[in-house]
């Protein structure tokens, strides 16, 4: 288990802390960052066991590999990156023929979930589930790839350089990705426009400009 | 992508998180990891059988690399329309009065065009190969 000091230090001092023998350094590191390793490997491969091989693997390198970080990157995106070879690596092993039949509706939907906060009032309760019925739709419909991108950007809040850098691909695609994904869940959520709202293909539950977070 | 855009999204995504791993994924992680830490070599049980696959794989990318190239690098034989005279019509009065490519050949071409869009799909081993487009731009016409 971390200790109560090891678990307010930063990751670069824990990684300091790890490259100068402290081994409990690498527990805290784990414990912080082991959920979102295991949400994006189960990202790609839609498998919580599947993910938890894939992100101890990733923690496993992690550790060989952290003698030599040079803090070049933050922590979180290297070790994220790491994560998302690692996902390919194994993926395209287990599954060399994944795509004569994946991206199948009924997986997708299992990716996303309502918030237990986000409890509507009781005379919204219905307008909501459909709502939240259509988004689900929404992401499950996008392709791996925007899936991912999309993900991060706004489950994660990655910036852009980030996402790229963690799927190994330019920001260009990223942004067109995402520009894509975005085209797509608009087409796939595809209320009808209200009066008074802004713009929207999104229908009446989008806010106005000034009233969006 | 503007930012009203990304605002639009995020409004309607608020009621939605990704999902939590399960306790049972979570249970005990840290101390199967610096189990693999202390073994190494313990990873990727099926790895046998995937292997297999991944070579099978392999041959199917062969596959679809040779009829690729295949077209390309051929001049069709200047015979076609002559020979397609000679085929042997068949028997009945509905067989075809012009030449034809042979549903055969169609098939097969069809076929090469599916092979070549599923290895080229998001994770597929030629998806980040730069001529994949444009050579399935130039075999689409052919398969059609």
């Amino acid at each position: 288990m971390s200790s109560p000091a090891l678990i307010e230090l930063t990751d670069t001092d824990l990684i300091q802390a790890f490259q100068s023998g402290r081994e409990e350094a690498f527990n805290s590191l784990m414990a912080r960052h082991k959920e979102k390793a295991l949400q994006l490997a189960w990202l790609k491969t839609g498998h919580w066991e599947d993910a938890k091989d894939i992100s101890q693997d990733a923690f496993v390198k992690a550790y060989h590999a952290l003698k030599d970080f040079r803090g070049q990157a933050k922590f979180s995106t290297w070790f994220y990156t790491l994560v998302m070879n690692t996902a390919r690596d194994y993926w395209r092993r287990k599954h060399p023929l994944r795509w004569l039949s994946w991206n199948r509706q009924e997986d997708m939907d299992l990716f996303f979930e309502t918030l237990p906060s986000a409890a509507p009032r009781p005379d919204r309760a219905l307008e909501s589930r459909e709502t939240q019925a259509r988004v689900q739709r929404a992401c499950a419909g996008l392709p791996e790839r925007q899936r991912l991108i999309f993900s991060l950007r706004f489950f994660q809040d990655l910036p852009l350089a980030e996402i790229a850098q963690i799927l190994n691909i330019s920001e260009g695609t990223v942004k067109a990705g995402l520009h894509f994904a975005i085209q797509k869940f608009k087409t796939e959520f595809s209320l009808p426009e209200a009066k008074g709202q802004v713009r929207s293909s999104f229908g009446r539950n989008c806010p106005s400009k000034e009233g969006a977070k | 992508m503007t930012p009203d855009d990304e605002k639009e999204i995020r409004f309607l995504l608020r009621g939605t998180q990704l999902k939590k791993p399960p306790v049972s994924v979570l249970q005990d992680y840290e101390n199967q990891v610096w189990d693999r830490i202390k073994n190494p070599g313990v990873s990727y049980s099926a790895f046998p059988l995937a292997a297999a696959a991944f070579v099978l794989a392999l041959a199917l990318a062969g596959y679809g690399f040779w009829i690729l190239n295949r077209p390309l690098s051929e001049a069709p034989p200047p015979s076609v329309l002559v020979q397609s005279a000679d085929i042997p019509q068949a028997v009945g009065e509905n067989a075809p009065e012009a030449a034809e490519i042979p549903q055969a050949q169609l098939d097969t071409m069809a076929r090469d065009l599916l092979i070549l869009q599923w290895l080229g799909e998001d994770g597929g081993l030629l998806e980040d190969w730069d001529n994949l487009p444009l050579l399935i731009e130039t075999a689409l016409p052919k398969a059609l």
